[in-house]
């Protein structure tokens, strides 16, 4: 099964509550992958596994897999977008 | 847990001015401090998440930041309301150089993680909704503000 990361800064608010929005909008549109909420110290480790990293905090390297913008699961704003990325690279 | 609970007039500040970040945090973690909900070491910690992961965030109808830290700093769970008279400029959530214009404070003190994944999802739903957003526009009271904010935030968190 595919795998998608949500890294913030303290694990505590935002990643765990972007992590339940990409779900929630995966088990809508009948997806099934593994979205993990993890400490953005574990990054590193988790990247290699991983088929989409969606980043809250400010990227200070390239990955080499797909990288969405956390943000606008959180906020809503640009969410379409981001969302059509996703979708494209699960299914 | 019921995110209801979480709002208490005494953590509301309406029409309030501050000069800075800076003044605003010191103003408010004494405050946290000094009624027991948070150990002294919260205002740095504080202070310091801002600086590395900032929390500014524009939802289109409402600018806000939403201060958290981590949860060893914090005692009893209390999410504290600032409506600014004037904003104060903050960091946009996942950048480190765009400014955004905050009008409004929900600094967040969170004690099991596991309880409150919900709460701020509904917080966001809240701040996008047109309706929540003229309710709270008019309020002009902390007492009227935790009576808006609990009925709003009633029993949707389990």
């Amino acid at each position: 099964m595919k795998k998608v990361i949500v890294a913030c800064g303290s694990g505590v608010a935002t990643s765990q509550t972007v992590a339940s929005k990409v779900k929630k909008i995966l088990e809508d549109n009948d997806i099934k992958a593994n979205v993990e909420a993890i400490d953005i110290k574990s990054l590193e480790q988790h990247i290699k596994t991983s088929d989409i990293y969606v980043s809250i905090t400010k990227a200070t390297k390239d990955y080499d897999i797909p990288t969405l913008n956390g943000i606008a699961f959180l906020t809503g704003m640009g969410i379409e977008e981001e969302t059509k990325k996703l979708i494209d690279v699960l299914k | 847990m019921e995110y209801a609970d979480l709002f208490c007039k005494d953590l509301i500040e309406i029409e309030a001015e501050y000069s800075s970040q800076q003044e605003m945090f010191e103003t408010i973690c004494n405050n946290l401090f000094e009624n027991g909900f948070v150990a002294e070491t919260f205002k740095n910690a504080i202070i310091k998440r801002e600086e590395e992961y900032p929390t500014g965030i524009s939802t289109g109808m409402m600018s806000i930041a939403i201060p958290h830290t981590d949860v060893m700093h914090v005692h009893k769970p209390f999410i504290y309301v600032v409506k600014l008279k004037k904003t104060l400029p903050f960091v946009q959530m996942g950048t480190t150089d765009e400014w955004v214009e905050v009008e409004n404070i929900f600094m967040l003190g969170i004690k099991v993680p596991s309880e409150q994944i919900g709460l701020l999802s509904l917080m966001m739903n809240k701040l996008q909704d047109e309706q929540f957003n003229n309710g709270y526009k008019m309020i002009s009271s902390q007492k009227e503000m935790e009576k808006y904010l609990k009925n709003n935030f009633r029993s949707e968190g389990k």
